[in-house]
C-alpha cells in the first residue's frame, strides 16, 4: 500500500518537472495502458481460479447479491452525505 | 467503459481457457503489480496539473474523512439487509462485506480465523465488488455524483479503481479516492476481526 503511494508522490513530482500538457498527455497515457493490462492479467487470475470456478455454481449467486448490497450502500449514504457537506458549503 | 469490460472479460477467457499457462503465476503476479505501478505512475502526472483536484480536498478540510466513513456504513447497512432475507447470519454478512473490495486479505483473514468457507465466500463476494465497481463506475459518477463514485470502489479507489477514477472525473477525484482508499485498507483488518470474533 505504501509504495503504491510512493509511486503516485514520483509520478507526481515527474509531472511538476516537465510541461503540463505534456504530463497530461503521457499521464494519460500510461495510466490506460497499466490500466488494461492491469485488467487483463486480474482477469486470466480469476478464470485460472480453480476452487473459485468450481464454489461458484454453489454460491455466486449469494456472493452477487451481497456485493451489490453492500455497493448499493456505499453509493447511497456517500451520495447523501456528499448533498449535506455541499449543501453546508454554500452561503 | 468498453476498453475496460474487454480488457477483464479476454483476460478471463484467457485464465479459464487455459491459453496462459497456469505455470506462468509468478510471471503474472509480476505484471499485476508493474501494470498496477505505470496506472498509479501515470495518474501521479496527470494529477501534477489539476489544480482543481486539490482544491476540492482543501475546501472539505477535515470533513474529507465523512466519505470513507459514510461507504463503511453505507456497505455495511446493505450487508445487514441481505442477512434480513437471506439464511446468513449478521456476523457472516457484516464480516464479509467489510473486505470492502480487498478479496484477498479478507478471505486469507477469515479462512486463518477459523472458517475456510466463509473466507472462500468472502474473497468471491469482494472479487464481484471490484469487478462491479470497475464496470459500473462511470454511470455512477454520472447519476450519483464523485463521492458515490469513489465509495463504490471501496478499498479499491487507491488502486485497481483509481485509473478509472482519474478517467471520469478527469482526475477530480484521485485524491478523494487515495484518501478513502487508504483508510478503508486500514480498517478491513480491524472490522473483519472485529465482526468475525464478537459479534
Amino acid at each position: 500500500m505504501w509504495l503504491l503511494l510512493v509511486v503516485l508522490a514520483l509520478g507526481f513530482l515527474v509531472g511538476k518537472l516537465v510541461r503540463s500538457d505534456l504530463a497530461k498527455g503521457v499521464g494519460k497515457v500510461l495510466s490506460t495502458v497499466g490500466l488494461l493490462f492491469l485488467l487483463f492479467a486480474m482477469g486470466v487470475r480469476l478464470g485460472q481460479e480453480e476452487f473459485l470456478r468450481m464454489k461458484l455454481t454453489f454460491f455466486g449467486l449469494s456472493a452477487l447479491f451481497l456485493a451489490f448490497a453492500a455497493g448499493a450502500g456505499a453509493v447511497v449514504v456517500a451520495g447523501l452525505v456528499e448533498r449535506m457537506v455541499s449543501r453546508r458549503k454554500r452561503p | 467503459m468498453i476498453g475496460i469490460v474487454l480488457s477483464l472479460g479476454t483476460g478471463v477467457l484467457f485464465g479459464f481457457s487455459g491459453l496462459f499457462p497456469s505455470a506462468f503465476g509468478g510471471f503474472l503476479e509480476r505484471w499485476i503489480d508493474i501494470s498496477l505501478y505505470v496506472l498509479v505512475f501515470g495518474v501521479g502526472m496527470e494529477l501534477a496539473w489539476e489544480s482543481k483536484a486539490f482544491e476540492e480536498l482543501r475546501s472539505l478540510g477535515f470533513r474529507v474523512f465523512l466519505l470513507p466513513l459514510a461507504a463503511m456504513v453505507g456497505s455495511l447497512l446493505g450487508a445487514a439487509f441481505v442477512a434480513l432475507c437471506s439464511p446468513m447470519t449478521l456476523r457472516e454478512c457484516l464480516a464479509v462485506a467489510s473486505g470492502f473490495g480487498w478479496y484477498s486479505l479478507s478471505g486469507v483473514l477469515l479462512a486463518r480465523l477459523g472458517n475456510p468457507s466463509l473466507g472462500l465466500f468472502a474473497f468471491a463476494t469482494n472479487v464481484f465488488r471490484e469487478i462491479l465497481a470497475l464496470v459500473s463506475l462511470e454511470w455512477v459518477y454520472r447519476a450519483f455524483g464523485g463521492w458515490a463514485a469513489v465509495a463504490l470502489g471501496g478499498a479499491t479507489s487507491m488502486d485497481t479503481t483509481l485509473g478509472v477514477l482519474s478517467r471520469v472525473s478527469g482526475g477530480k477525484l484521485v485524491p478523494l479516492g487515495v484518501v478513502s482508499g487508504v483508510l478503508h485498507s486500514l480498517c478491513v483488518p480491524f472490522w473483519v476481526t472485529l465482526f468475525f470474533q464478537f459479534l
